[in-house]
C-alpha cells in the first residue's frame, strides 16, 4: 500500500512538474530518473536514458495514426501506421480503365489505409508493407527469422509475409493468411429461425507473439479468458495466461444463498458490470517466456508466464496503472510504458531498475510524450517509443551508466562471469554510490565466490535483509567450521566441571556461603533486595501481587528503576539487535521512547481512575509498582533475544519469534492478573476494566492533544499581541 | 527332640544370618536388581552406545572408526537440511503441538471427568485412539480429506461453494503441508498424558471441592486453578514430559502425507526424520547417532524446564 501511494505521488509529481516547468539541473533530459531501493521506495538516481532523436516523417510523409513499433533481430524497425496516406488509382469497375474523380479532377485519390513502414538500423527507409486485403485497422506486427506477421483487427486475421523477399527485394509476398479460428467457441450460434442464441467468443486480435515452434499467442482486444493460443496453421489450441476474475466478496456470499435460477438471473445482470482485466500487450523472450501487461491492474501489471502458465514475477512488484506496452530487451530486461509517458525498466526478475519520462500535453518537448502507445528497443538498447498524439517516434539513448548496468547483467545472467560483473558493479558504484541495485549485484557476485564478509557489507548498504541473512549464514558457517571442535570441547569440559562442582559443593557448601553473602547485601541495600525480588515475583506471581499490595514489599524507587531499565533495554533492542531482525532505518529512538513513556503514564493514571470508581482496591502506588513488576519478563528475556539474534539468520526466525512470543504471553498474563489481584476483581470485571482503561487512555490522549494544539495557538496569539504592543 | 530341632534351626539360622550369602541376598540391591538389569539393558545401554557411536563413523558392516566430534561439526556446518529445515521445523512443531496439545489433553480430560462413567469410557476410547493408530490413519483419513484433486473432501467442498476455481495441492505445497502436519499432530496429541491426567482428575478427593466452596470459591475456573491443578501435579508433570518427548520425537508424518522418500522442499522434515534417513537409508549410523544425541540433549533441557514448572519442590 505504501509503495502504491509513493508511486501515485510520483506520477503526479512527474506529470505536473514537468508539464509546467522543467528544472534540468544536470543534464538535457526534461525529466528525472528514479530507481527503487530495496524497500520498494523510489529514489532519484543518475540519468539512465536521454532523448536523442525524433522521427516524425518518413519520405516527407508524416505518421497519421501510429499503432505499434517493432524491432527484429537484425534491428529492422517496423512501424505500424493504421491511417497512412496512400494514393490509389481509381479504376472504373465497368470499363476497367482509370477513372477521374469528378470532385478533385485527379486520377489518383488520397486514401487512408493501414501500412507497415520498415526502417533499417540507421532509421533509413527500406520499404513499406501494404496489401490489398488490409483493412484500415492494422494494429501490430511480429517478426521472426523468416516471416513477418501483420495483425489486422477489423478483418480478424493475421497476414504472414516472407521476410527475406521483402528485405532483399522489397517484394511483398503473402505466404499465409490466418483467419478467425474455426473452433466452435468462436462461432455465433443460431437457432432454426435464424436468431442468434449464443455469441461467439470475441477474437479481435490486437497483438501477437510467435514462439520458436510457430505457435501463435494472440492478445485479443476483448479476450476475457486471456491469450488465445493457436498452432502454426491457425487452429485454436487453448487459452493461456488470463488474469483472475475479481469477484467481489458480496457476490460470492450472495451466491452461497441463492438458488440456481436466481443465480443465473443475477449472473446475467452482473455480467456486464464485472470488469475483466484483459491484457493490453504481450511479448516473448528468447527463452520462450510469455510476458503480458494489463493496464487495468496497478499492483502487478506485468506477468511472466512459462509454458504451463505460471507467473514468475512477484505479486508485489512495483508497477503503474495504465501500462500499455511492453518490450523484452537484450538481457531479458523488461521495458514498459504507461500512457502518461512514464517508461519503466525492470531486470529479469521483475525488480524496478529505472522509472523516467513524463507527459507534456501542451507542446512536444524532446523526451516528453503525449500519448505513447508502443515501446521497442534495438540491440544496442536504444528505446523507440511511438507517440500517437504527437505523431512521432521518440528515440532514447542509454547513458554510459545504463550501458554498464546492462553489461553487468550480461556478465552475471547470460555469461555467468561473476568476476566481470563485479568489476562492472564496482564501476557503477563510483558513478552513484547510492544505487542499491548495484550493491545487491555486487553482493550477489561476492556470494558466488564465498566472500561472505564483503557480501555482508554490500547487502548492508542496500538494506537487503534476505541477502544479509544469507551472507551472515555464510560467515557463521565459516566460523563454525574453524571453531566448532573447540566449542564442543569447552561445552564438554563445562559439563564435567559442573558435575565436579556438584560433589565439591556437597562437601564444602560453597553455595551456602555465597547465598549468605548475597543475603547480607540484601539486608543492607534496599534497591538490590527489591531487584532480586523480581525472581521471586516471577516464580510466584500471585504471592507477589499480594505482597506488593498488602505488605508494601517494593518501593516506588525500585519501580522507577525498573522502568528506566526497560527504557535501556528497548534502546538496546533498537541499537544492537541483528539488523536482519530489527531494521535500523527510519526509527527515531527518542521519539519511540517518549511515546512508550507517555502511554505508560497514561495507563497508570487511567487505570487508577477507572478502578477507583469501580470498587478497585489498589492505590495508585500499587498500580505503579505492580505494573513495573509485571513488565519484568521483558527485562529478563529481551537481553537474551538481543544476544541470540546475533547467532541467528532469517532461516531460524522461528527461535527469535519464539522468544518474543514467550515474552509477550508471559507479560500479558502477568498484566491481566496484576489488575485482577491488585483490585480484587473477578475475571469478567477485569476484562471490562481493561477495556474501560483503554477507552480512558484514548480520551485522555485526545484531550491532551487538543490542549497541546490549543495551547500552542494560545501562546502564538499572546506572542503576537505582545509583539504588536511592543512595535506600536 | 523338638527342642533339639529348634536349637539346630536357630543355630543354622544364626550362622546363615551372619554369613556373606545372607548379606548379599538381603541387600536392597538384590530387590532392585531385576529392574536395574532391565533398565540398563533396555534404556541405559542403547543410550550410551548411541552416545559412543556418535563420535564414530559406522556403516553397520565394518567396525566403527573413531572421528571425535567430526560428526557434530559436520552436522552444524555442512548439513543445511538439518539446520534450515530439521531444527526449525521440529521446534515449531514441538512448541505448537507440545503446548497446545498439552492444554488440549487437560481440557479434554477435565471435560470427560464431568460425565458419567459409562459414556466416559466410550469417549476416552474415541479420544485416545488417534494417538495409537497414528500412521495408519494418516494414510486413510487425512489423505482423503486433503487430497490434491477435486475428489478430496476439502477441495470438493470449496469448489462447490465457489471459493476456489481449481483444487489446492494441499499435500504437495510446502507452505500448506507443514500446517497440515501440525493439525494432525494436535489431533493425535491426546495420548498417554491424557490418560494419566484423566486418572489424576478422577482421583481428586471430592471433599476438597466442598471445603473450597465453603471457603469462598465462586466458580469452576477457580476450582480448576486452586484445587484441580495443584491436586494433580504429578499427573500434570507426567503429561508435560510425555507431550514434550512425543512432540520432539515425531517423524514421518509429512512423508506419509506427500508420498515418496522426502516431502516437497523438506516441508515438515523433523530431526527424527533426519536421523532415520541417515540411519536406515544411508546406513551412516555414527552420523544418525549424532543427530539423536542432539535431540536427546534438547529433550532433556525441555524436560528440566517442565520439572521446574510442575515439580513438587519449589
Amino acid at each position: 500500500m505504501k509503495k502504491l501511494l509513493t508511486l501515485i505521488i510520483m506520477v503526479f509529481v512527474c506529470v505536473f512538474t514537468f508539464s509546467l516547468d522543467v528544472q534540468a539541473t544536470n543534464t538535457n533530459a526534461p525529466y528525472y530518473t528514479y530507481t527503487a531501493d530495496s524497500n520498494g521506495n523510489l529514489i532519484k538516481t543518475t540519468e539512465a536514458y536521454t532523448p536523442s532523436k525524433q522521427i516524425n516523417k518518413i519520405n516527407d510523409q508524416s505518421f497519421e495514426l501510429l499503432q505499434h513499433i517493432y524491432v527484429d533481430d537484425e534491428d529492422y524497425i517496423y512501424i505500424t501506421d493504421s491511417k497512412a496516406i496512400t494514393y490509389v488509382e481509381q479504376i472504373d469497375p465497368e470499363t476497367g480503365e482509370p477513372m477521374i474523380n469528378p470532385n478533385t479532377g485527379n486520377v489518383v485519390e488520397k486514401r487512408y489505409v493501414g501500412k507497415i513502414i520498415v526502417l533499417d538500423k540507421n532509421y533509413q527507409f527500406v520499404g513499406e508493407i501494404y496489401h490489398d486485403d488490409f483493412s484500415n485497422f492494422i494494429t501490430s506486427t511480429f517478426v521472426t527469422k523468416d516471416k513477418i506477421y501483420v495483425v489486422d483487427l477489423t478483418n480478424e486475421s493475421i497476414f504472414i509475409f516472407n521476410k527475406e523477399e521483402f528485405i532483399e527485394n522489397q517484394k511483398i509476398q503473402l505466404e499465409q493468411t490466418i483467419t478467425k479460428p474455426t473452433h466452435p467457441i468462436f462461432q455465433d450460434q443460431y437457432n432454426d429461425e435464424g436468431e442468434r442464441v449464443v455469441n461467439g467468443y470475441d477474437y479481435r486480435p490486437e497483438h501477437i507473439v510467435v514462439d520458436s515452434m510457430g505457435n501463435i499467442y494472440v492478445q485479443g482486444k476483448k479476450s476475457k479468458n486471456g491469450l488465445i493460443m493457436l498452432d502454426d496453421d491457425g487452429s485454436f489450441m487453448t487459452f493461456f495466461g488470463g488474469n483472475p476474475l475479481r469477484i467481489p466478496i458480496i457476490d460470492r456470499v450472495r451466491r452461497f444463498f441463492l438458488t440456481e435460477e436466481q443465480e443465473d438471473k443475477l449472473q446475467r445482470e452482473t455480467d456486464q458490470k464485472i470488469i475483466h482485466d484483459i491484457p493490453s500487450n504481450i511479448a516473448i523472450d528468447d527463452k520462450g517466456y510469455i510476458y503480458t501487461v494489463t493496464s487495468s491492474i496497478p499492483t502487478n501489471p506485468i506477468k511472466k508466464f512459462n509454458t504451463s502458465g505460471r507467473n514468475f514475477f512477484k505479486k508485489d512488484m512495483i508497477g503503474l496503472s495504465n501500462m500499455t506496452s511492453i518490450w523484452i530487451g537484450e538481457y531479458n530486461n523488461v521495458f514498459a510504458i504507461n500512457n502518461q509517458g512514464l517508461i519503466l525498466e525492470y531486470d529479469t526478475n521483475g525488480n524496478l531498475l529505472f522509472l523516467f519520462g513524463g507527459m507534456d500535453a501542451t507542446n512536444s518537448r524532446a523526451g516528453l510524450l503525449n500519448l505513447p502507445v508502443s515501446i521497442a528497443a534495438t540491440s544496442d538498447d536504444n528505446l523507440l517509443v511511438a507517440d500517437q498524439a504527437n505523431k512521432l517516434i521518440q528515440v532514447y539513448t542509454p547513458t554510459e551508466f545504463t550501458n554498464i548496468i546492462h553489461e553487468a547483467f550480461e556478465a552475471y545472467y547470460n555469461d555467468g562471469d561473476y568476476e566481470e560483473s563485479r568489476e562492472k558493479w564496482e564501476y557503477i558504484l563510483q558513478y552513484n554510490s547510492l544505487f542499491d541495485y548495484a550493491h545487491i549485484g555486487l553482493g550477489n557476485s561476492y556470494m558466488r565466490d564465498n566472500e561472505y564478509h564483503d557480501a555482508y557489507q554490500e547487502y548492508y548498504y542496500a538494506n537487503d535483509y534476505m541477502g544479509l541473512s544469507d551472507a551472515y549464514w555464510g560467515i557463521r558457517q565459516d566460523w563454525m567450521r574453524n571453531n566448532l571442535n573447540t566449542v564442543i570441547l569447552i561445552i564438554v569440559l563445562l559439563l564435567i566441571t559442573r558435575v565436579i562442582y556438584y560433589f565439591l559443593n556437597k562437601k564444602y557448601q560453597y553455595s551456602k556461603s555465597i547465598g549468605e553473602r548475597i543475603n547480607g547485601i540484601r539486608r543492607k541495600n534496599q534497591l538490590f533486595d527489591e531487584m532480586l525480588y523480581i525472581f521471586r515475583f516471577l516464580k510466584h506471581p500471585f504471592d507477589g501481587f499480594y505482597e506488593i499490595k498488602r505488605e508494601n514489599r517494593v518501593s516506588m524507587m525500585t519501580s522507577t528503576f525498573i522502568y528506566l531499565l526497560l527504557g535501556i533495554v528497548i534502546i538496546l533492542n533498537y541499537r544492537f539487535t541483528n539488523v536482519v531482525f530489527v531494521p535500523k532505518v527510519g526509527i527515531n529512538i527518542t521519539y519511540e521512547l517518549f511515546i512508550l513513556g507517555f502511554i505508560l503514564i497514561l495507563w497508570v493514571v487511567s487505570n487508577y481512575l477507572v478502578c477507583s470508581i469501580n470498587d478497585g482496591e489498589g492505590s495508585i502506588k500499587n498500580v505503579y509498582n505492580a505494573t513495573a513488576y509485571s513488565l519484568t519478563p521483558i527485562l529478563i528475556i529481551m537481553p537474551f533475544i538481543i544476544v541470540m539474534s546475533h547467532v541467528l539468520t532469517l532461516q531460524e526466525y522461528v527461535f527469535y519469534q519464539f522468544g518474543y512470543l514467550l515474552m509477550s504471553i508471559w507479560t500479558v498474563f502477568l498484566f491481566f492478573f496484576m489488575i485482577k489481584d491488585i483490585h480484587n476483581y473477578s475475571v469478567r470485571k477485569t476484562i471490562g476494566v481493561i477495556l474501560k482503561s483503554m477507552f480512558t487512555m484514548l480520551i485522555l490522549g485526545l484531550f491532551l492533544f487538543v490542549v497541546f494544539a490549543l495551547g500552542n495557538q494560545m501562546i502564538e496569539v499572546v506572542k503576537n499581541i505582545i509583539g504588536e504592543l511592543i512595535n506600536r | 527332640m523338638k527342642m533339639k530341632i529348634r536349637q539346630f534351626y536357630r543355630n543354622t539360622h544364626e550362622k546363615y544370618q551372619s554369613s556373606k550369602l545372607y548379606k548379599i541376598f538381603n541387600h536392597p540391591m538384590t530387590f532392585l536388581f531385576p529392574y536395574i538389569l532391565l533398565f540398563f539393558l533396555i534404556i541405559l545401554l542403547p543410550t550410551l552406545i548411541s552416545a559412543v557411536l556418535s563420535t564414530t563413523y559406522f556403516n553397520t558392516i565394518q567396525a566403527p572408526t573413531f572421528r571425535s566430534f567430526k560428526n557434530f561439526v559436520d552436522l552444524f556446518t555442512f548439513d543445511t537440511v538439518f539446520l534450515q529445515k530439521g531444527i526449525p521445523n521440529t521446534f515449531k512443531y514441538a512448541i505448537i503441538v507440545g503446548s497446545f496439545g498439552y492444554i488440549l489433553s487437560f481440557l479434554l480430560a477435565w471435560l470427560l471427568a464431568q460425565v458419567t462413567p459409562r459414556i466416559r469410557t466410550i469417549y476416552t476410547l474415541c479420544i485416545y485412539s488417534p494417538s495409537i493408530t497414528g500412521p495408519v490413519m494418516m494414510g486413510v483419513v487425512w489423505k482423503v480429506l486433503f487430497s490434491g484433486d477435486q475428489a478430496g473432501y476439502i477441495n470438493y467442498t470449496l469448489l462447490e461453494l465457489g471459493f476456489i476455481k481449481e483444487p489446492i495441492q494441499f499435500l504437495q505445497n510446502p507452505n500448506l503441508l507443514f500446517p497440515i502436519v501440525i493439525i494432525i499432530g494436535l489431533w493425535g496429541s491426546a495420548g498417554l498424558g491424557f490418560l494419566a491426567m484423566l486418572a489424576g482428575l478422577l482421583n481428586i478427593d471430592r471433599s476438597l471441592y466442598e471445603a473450597a466452596y465453603i471457603d469462598g470459591i465462586k466458580n469452576r475456573w477457580q476450582e480448576i486453578f486452586y484445587i484441580t491443578i495443584p491436586s494433580m501435579k504429578p499427573q500434570m508433570l507426567f503429561g508435560a514430559v510425555m507431550a514434550i518427548v512425543g512432540a520432539f520425537n515425531v517423524s514421518g508424518v509429512a512423508t506419509a502425507l506427500s508420498g515418496g522418500q522426502t516431502p516437497p522442499q523438506y516441508a515438515g522434515w523433523m530431526i527424527m526424520d533426519h536421523a532415520l534417513d541417515f540411519g536406515f537409508i544411508r546406513y551412516e549410523m555414527g552420523y544418525a547417532s549424532a543427530v539423536t544425541v542432539i535431540l536427546f540433549a534438547i529433550v532433556i533441557i525441555f524436560n528440566r524446564i517442565s520439572y521446574r514448572l510442575f515439580g513438587e519442590n519449589d
